[in-house]
This record gives C-alpha cells, sequence and structure tokens, in this order.
C-alpha cells in the first residue's frame, strides 16, 4: 500500500552530508588499524631516534670542535719551563683573545699517562710530555702553528679532535642512514598492507562495486572511494603512532638518557613534532596512493577476467 | 549491419556463452527503436537475464554486434562504457541495493555517481520517493524494508537519472497489483518522456494492460510477437 502521508520524511540535517559508499567494516577496520599504529610507531621512533642522533652529533662535534691540545715533547725535565713558556708564546700570538689556554702540571700531564703506566710514580728525569689546552671557538691554525713551533725547535703534536669527530661524523650518519632505511622498509610495508586491504576491500564490497559500475561509476571514481577510505585509515594510524613515539620520547628525555639522544627543549621537542607531523601525512600519502593504484590494477583485471 | 540513431539499441547476431559452455544465447537481432516500449518474455532459463546483461552491458557477447545509442560498444573505451551506462537504468530482479545506504542515498546513487551536486538533487529524489510511496522510509535501510519497498527503490534508482533506456527484469514481481500498476505507468510516463523501455516479465495481465510491442526468448532465440499473444 503506498503511504501519502510523509511522516518521518528526512530532515536538511540528515541529508546536509551524503553517506560513504563503502560501508565501514569496524571489525576489520580496527585490525588494520592496529597494523597501522604499530607500522607508524616503529617509523616515529626510527625518525625520532635519527634525528637525536644527528643533535647529539652536532652536539658532541661542536664541543669536540671548540677544544684543542697542544702536546710538547719535552727533551729533558730542566728544558720543561723555557719549552712551555716558548710553545705559550707561539699560541698567545697565534690565537684570538677570547681563547682560553690552559697549561697542565707535570703532575697533571702524568696523570694522563696513568691509564698506560699504572700507578708507579714516574721517575722525576722522566721527560713528561707537557700539555696546553686551548679552548677556542675557533678553529685552531694546525699547520702555521706546527710550522712556528718548529722554527722555535719544539717537537709537538697538535690535536683537534678532528680525527675522532670526523669518526663519529661517520659512525651517526651510518644510523641515520640506518633510520631512513628503516622508514623506507615500513613505508614499503604500509604499502603492501593498504594495498591488501583494498583488494581484500573489492572482494567484500564485490556487490556494492557493480552497483556503482552499473550507476557508470568510472575506475577512477570507485578507486577514490578507496583511496579516501585509506587515506583517513593512514592518517589516523599514523597519529596515534606518532603520538605515541612522541609520548616515549618525551619519557626517555627525562629519564636516564637525559642529555643524550632525547629532547633538551622546546626546540628539540618542536622540530620532532613538525618532523612526526610530516611523517603522518606522508603515512596516509603512502595508504592513498597504494590504495588507488591497487584499486585501479584490480579493477582493470576484473574487467578482463569478466 | 549500419547503426541507426533512430535506435537506441541494436542487436545484430549477437552470441553469448559462460566460459567454454554451450551457447545461452544465439543468433540474436533485437532492434529497439528510440522511444519504443518492449516486453521480453520467455520461460525461467530461456536466457532472459543474459540478454538483459548484454543490452545494459553487464556483459559483453562472444560474438556479433550490440549498437547503444549509436556506438558500436565493441570500440568503446571503459570511460566511455561508464558515459553510456549512465543513460541506461536498470531494475534487477534482486533489486541490488546498497544495505548501509538509506533509501534516499540509494536512489540518489546515479545522481551522486554522474557528479551532480548534493543540493540539486534533493528535491527531485524526495519528491520520486514519495511518488512510489516510499517518502516516510527516506531513512530506512534496505534490510528493514519489505520486498515490494525493496523493489519500488530499485525502480525509483532507475528511473531517478531519466534515462534514455530503461531496462526492468520482472519489476512487479514482489508487488501487489496495485503498486505493480502504479510502477507500471511510471515506466510509461518514462516512455512518453522518451525513453526507451525494455521490459522482461513473466506477467502476462501486465503485458494485457499495457500493450506493447513484445519479443519471446525461447532456446537462446528471439522471437517478434505482438502483445500477449507471442509468435514463436
Amino acid at each position: 500500500m503506498i503511504e501519502a502521508t510523509d511522516i518521518s520524511a528526512p530532515t536538511p540535517a540528515k541529508m546536509a552530508a551524503p553517506q560513504t559508499l563503502l560501508p565501514a567494516r569496524p571489525e576489520q577496520g580496527r585490525a588494520l588499524l592496529t597494523v597501522l599504529v604499530v607500522m607508524a610507531f616503529l617509523a616515529a621512533l626510527a625518525l625520532l631516534f635519527a634525528r637525536g642522533a644527528d643533535r647529539l652529533s652536532d652536539r658532541w662535534t661542536a664541543q669536540l670542535s671548540s677544544s684543542s691540545t697542544v702536546q710538547i715533547l719535552i727533551m729533558t725535565e730542566a728544558e720543561r719551563f723555557a719549552q712551555m713558556s716558548a710553545a705559550q708564546d707561539i699560541l698567545i700570538r697565534a690565537l684570538p683573545n677570547d681563547a682560553r689556554m690552559t697549561s697542565l702540571s707535570r703532575a697533571e700531564s702524568a696523570r694522563l699517562l696513568r691509564p698506560w703506566l699504572g700507578d708507579t710514580g714516574l721517575p722525576d728525569d722522566l721527560p713528561v710530555p707537557g700539555v696546553i689546552r686551548i679552548d677556542s671557538e675557533v678553529r685552531l691554525p694546525a699547520e702555521s702553528l706546527e710550522t712556528q713551533f718548529e722554527a722555535a725547535g719544539l717537537r709537538t703534536v697538535i690535536d683537534d679532535h678532528s680525527r675522532f669527530s670526523g669518526q663519529l661524523k661517520r659512525t651517526v650518519g651510518r644510523l641515520v642512514l640506518f633510520g631512513i632505511v628503516l622508514l623506507g622498509l615500513i613505508g614499503l610495508a604500509a604499502t603492501a598492507v593498504s594495498m591488501f586491504a583494498t583488494r581484500a576491500g573489492l572482494a567484500a564490497q564485490r556487490d556494492i562495486i557493480h552497483v556503482l559500475v552499473q550507476a557508470g561509476a568510472t575506475d577512477g571514481f570507485i578507486a577514490r572511494l578507496f583511496v579516501t577510505q585509506a587515506a583517513r585509515r593512514g592518517f589516523i594510524g599514523a597519529g596515534i603512532g606518532a603520538a605515541m613515539a612522541a609520548v616515549l620520547w618525551f619519557l626517555i628525555s627525562l629519564g636516564p638518557a637525559r642529555g643524550s639522544v632525547g629532547w633538551r627543549g622546546l626546540t628539540d621537542g618542536a622540530l620532532d613534532g613538525v618532523a612526526l607531523i610530516c611523517l603522518a601525512i606522508l603515512f596516509a600519502l603512502i595508504c592513498a596512493s597504494s590504495a588507488g593504484w591497487a584499486a585501479m590494477r584490480q579493477l582493470a583485471y576484473e574487467r578482463r577476467r569478466a | 549491419m549500419i547503426p541507426s540513431d533512430d535506435n537506441t539499441l541494436e542487436l545484430h547476431r549477437v552470441g553469448l556463452r559462460y566460459d567454454r559452455g554451450p551457447e545461452v544465447l544465439s543468433n540474436i537481432d533485437l532492434t529497439l527503436p528510440a522511444g519504443s516500449f518492449t516486453f521480453l518474455t520467455g520461460p525461467s532459463g530461456a536466457g532472459k537475464s543474459s540478454l538483459l546483461k548484454l543490452c545494459y552491458l553487464s556483459l559483453m557477447p562472444t560474438r556479433g554486434l550490440i549498437n547503444l545509442f549509436g556506438q558500436d560498444v565493441s570500440t568503446l573505451r571503459q570511460n566511455q562504457l561508464q558515459v553510456l551506462r549512465r543513460r541506461i537504468g536498470v531494475v534487477l530482479q534482486d533489486f541490488r541495493l546498497i544495505d548501509h545506504l538509506s533509501v534516499f542515498e540509494n536512489v540518489a546513487l546515479p545522481l551522486r555517481v554522474a557528479g551532480k551536486p548534493r543540493d540539486s538533487y534533493i528535491p527531485d529524489v524526495t519528491e520520486l520517493l514519495n511518488w512510489v510511496g516510499l517518502g516516510h522510509r527516506m531513512n530506512a535501510l534496505p534490510p528493514t524494508l519489505s520486498g515490494g519497498e525493496k523493489q519500488r527503490c530499485a525502480i525509483a534508482r532507475a528511473v531517478i537519472a531519466k534515462p534514455d533506456l530503461l531496462i526492468a527484469d520482472e519489476p512487479t514481481g514482489n508487488v501487489d497489483p496495485e503498486i505493480g500498476g502504479r510502477l507500471l505507468r511510471l515506466f510509461g510516463e518514462m516512455n512518453r518522456m522518451g525513453a526507451t523501455v525494455l521490459i522482461a516479465t513473466h506477467d502476462h495481465g501486465l503485458i494485457g494492460e499495457f500493450p506493447a510491442r513484445t519479443v519471446h526468448l525461447r532456446d537462446g532465440e528471439l522471437h517478434e510477437g505482438l502483445g500477449s499473444m507471442v509468435v514463436a
């Protein structure tokens, strides 16, 4: 019987927004979201670790490059004072005014040898190398100094820590590269998961796809439905995963590792926050583009098979 | 066969087989002139649904030619076929409603797919739903509808975009005679507005009530008839 009265006509509010053409499928959606959250969490940790290691390397390198040591190979202990004074004079002339110079006493220099010579006292006449530590923001002019020391008849070894900081940079560079590779692998896994979910979605929604095709929907229209769904899921998953990683990183920054790879201030946190937002957007883009590609391919395949 | 612009649909020596099975349709010649109204009858298993699938491009023939709206469909790319499909309204026996969408959304689907702005079609969909007696069920989901309501919803979806070709498979099979008559008048109205209509039905009462050309499908072959008096 046809009802003439419109007793529960849809209100404008109910019609304001169109319903999504693909069903939510909460049971499958939750499992997929969990996988994406875990992957995003790992990716965010890899990113934070790489950035933290890079920052730490910069800090250490900056500390190392601002301090240098000059070892003066004393010929005899009787000449110590004269040779140290000569070296200091050369350094005072060569270095800027704000450079700080600290000459170690014989006892302090001898203490540096303990790891190699042990606690037994050194003979008084054993010439212990003289050590002058220099703290300066300006890099030590090593070659010029060496020439001047040589001209003054001094045998010296200048150590500006460049070898150690070079090794440190190379090591951190490898760690950062490892982090990037890890991010790439997680991105690859996200691509595979998104493609699999799209194929499963297409198979599960075969009837709906058929209706859409019959209504004249193009492959692009149908693929866009999956792209939107995947992008939303990817962004939510990445957002949750990144937030979890940020909380963990915050705790690391407070804990015993304070001053290591963790955040040392608001600037570190803010920059990493921006990086995490970019990661979430990238994650969503990866999910969306792989879903779109998988949908287009699958639709073309289904048509060929039909 | 020379395609004619006067014909909406032309099938010429069309054959169809599923996979490597026998031909379910053989040498089908069918022409639906623009603005015509045609009943397709035949016993169960004769191939009516398969023939309709060919007509609404859900299947492609294994041999023969199909011209739709003056275009040889075998030469068209996928996107061009989709443009043609938007000009066809289809009512299937199993309705194919989307369960998680409301009645309103199901009916509005072809307009949404065609990219029409939402505001532009809300009044049309509402009016049509009132006309087919589903005005009070607009927000209902298909699983909560009766068989007759589902059928009316499917018919409303098929006609909402004012298709040039309307194809229906047993459209009045699940409704009482009063609603069946009303739905048939809707098809007639669409036909008067210029749509070509092809209806597959077993209902000879329906055919008698609405005199029109009738074609009869038997054993995969098509025979021309008139009204309910089918000539093999």
